[in-house]
């Protein structure tokens, strides 16, 4: 095992991260035992965050962070950020209710994740939580998934703070080409925040895009 | 800096709580969904069942056909012999003898779909209670079953309430619907809306204006039933009779 980035290791090609509560898995995936830890297999197929380190990126997520996750779903990326948040929180957004058990199911076995029932659309329905954070990483397959990004970053990222936005370009159109509509996701962000670096998803997802941004 | 541990805390109190708010409309859109499970599951077996007891006793088939009354009176035997009132049809029946075996199995089949029918029915009487106390103007403007198939359709009442007259038009025809946007086929006029008793009985070219004045009053009764509790059921459905009326004299 080699750490490639904080809290993320690397063994013959796959991602893992440090099982914060050994012995149980999220959703399905191996664990392996080395050096007398027990690692959790990223599975860059599940997680769009496990596909951009994959694919080389630097998430730049550190384990004292305090993280903003939008469309949390289920937990399964959420999990792999509590591993590597040791000494930070996750407070997961999700607007379903049905996909939320799972998340809150988790973290009830997890001391670092906060999951709430809100609308991402409107940040201001989760300020009584931090009124600003270190990280946001948002994973909304919405078609106003830019606009939903940058209300978050105003509000609530802190001025030396990292955002990672998943563009899926599916979901804002079905007939144009995905780079036009990633250069039009990516022209709205840059007017307002710095793009640091970006990174398509395949072979992993099809049409998705990472981008990395800072103010 | 607030503690980690208490934000932790309290969302998942907050999160638990708002997950285990009763939500009666999500149990009708379920029930609904279950309602049409049932009623394919009973016309599938009615259909095999009439199928194969006509082996034994066809005459008995075609004298009856409502399949409740059918299963109510093969309750306590299959075997056409000792149906009462039937002795005329059986000992002119040319149908074949069974065996024990075979009466089994039929008997099985006939308890299965009389609880199917219970079921079916006790749905029915829960979807119309709950639409009639939760949504009173719906249930006037569209009938209880229609008004019930919409929001389940729709995804629930909030949700209902919140589209617009337009979708709640098409609600049922999407399929249609897309083909038209991607430039094939013709414009939808009505989706399950089509099942309203103004729509159906009207002549097709005036079935798309109805639809549309329908799916108007319906959303006004939507918005009423989530958001207050004013009750003006009786005269939507007064304003769609006299459209219903007016289109039908043209």
């Amino acid at each position: 095992m080699e750490m490639v980035q904080p809290g993320i290791y690397a063994q013959k090609n796959m991602i893992y991260t440090k099982n914060a509560v050994p012995g149980q898995k999220v959703y399905g995936e191996n664990l392996v035992n080395k050096d007398g830890s027990e690692y959790r297999r990223w599975i860059s197929k599940r997680s769009k965050v496990g596909a951009a380190v994959q694919n080389g990126m630097d998430i730049e997520l550190k384990p004292d962070m305090n993280v903003l996750y939008l469309g949390a779903a289920s937990g399964t990326t959420v999990s792999h950020f509590s591993d590597i948040l040791e000494e930070g929180i996750v407070v997961g957004i999700e607007y379903s209710d049905t996909v939320i058990k799972g998340l809150v199911e988790l973290a009830e076995k997890r001391d670092n994740i906060a999951p709430v029932l809100g609308d991402a659309r409107n940040p201001e329905e989760y300020n009584q939580y931090f009124d600003n954070y270190d990280y946001i990483f948002q994973d909304i397959s919405q078609r106003d998934q830019a606009e939903i990004f940058l209300k978050n970053c105003r509000k609530y990222l802190k001025g030396d703070g990292v955002a990672l936005l998943s563009i899926k370009a599916r979901s804002i159109s079905d007939s144009r080409l995905p780079e036009e509509i990633f250069d039009e996701v990516k022209n709205k962000v840059s007017s307002e925040f710095n793009i640091v670096d970006e990174v398509e998803l395949s072979p992993y997802e099809k049409d998705h895009l990472v981008i990395k941004v800072k103010s | 800096m607030p503690d980690k541990d208490d934000i932790v805390k309290e969302a998942l109190e907050s999160t638990r709580d708002q997950l285990s708010e009763v939500d009666r409309e999500k149990h009708l859109v379920k029930a609904v969904k279950m309602l049409d499970c049932v009623e394919k599951s009973i016309s599938k077996k009615e259909e095999n069942f009439k199928d194969w007891y006509s082996l034994h006793f066809p005459e008995f088939i075609d004298e009856i056909d409502d399949i409740e009354h059918i299963t109510k009176i093969l309750r306590s035997s299959v075997e056409r012999d000792k149906l009462e009132s039937f002795d005329d049809l059986a000992s002119s029946s040319k149908g074949a003898d069974i065996t024990q075996k075979e009466k089994d199995i039929l008997q099985k089949i006939v308890d299965d779909l009389k609880s199917d029918i219970d079921t079916r029915s006790n749905l029915e009487d829960y979807i119309e209670n709950l639409v009639k106390q939760e949504m009173p103007n719906l249930d006037k403007t569209l009938g209880t079953f229609l008004a019930a198939r919409m929001i389940a359709l729709a995804g629930g009442l909030e949700d209902m309430a919140k589209k617009p007259a337009s979708t709640i038009q098409m609600l049922g025809a999407e399929k249609a619907l897309f083909r038209h946007l991607r430039g094939n086929g013709k414009s939808p006029k009505h989706g399950i809306l089509f099942e309203h008793e103004y729509v159906n009985q009207l002549p097709e070219s005036e079935r798309g204006k109805m639809a549309r004045f329908i799916a108007n009053k319906t959303v006004m009764a939507a918005r009423l039933d989530s958001y207050s509790d004013k009750d003006k059921g009786e005269k939507f459905r007064d304003e769609c009779r006299q459209k219903y009326e007016e289109l039908a004299e043209v």
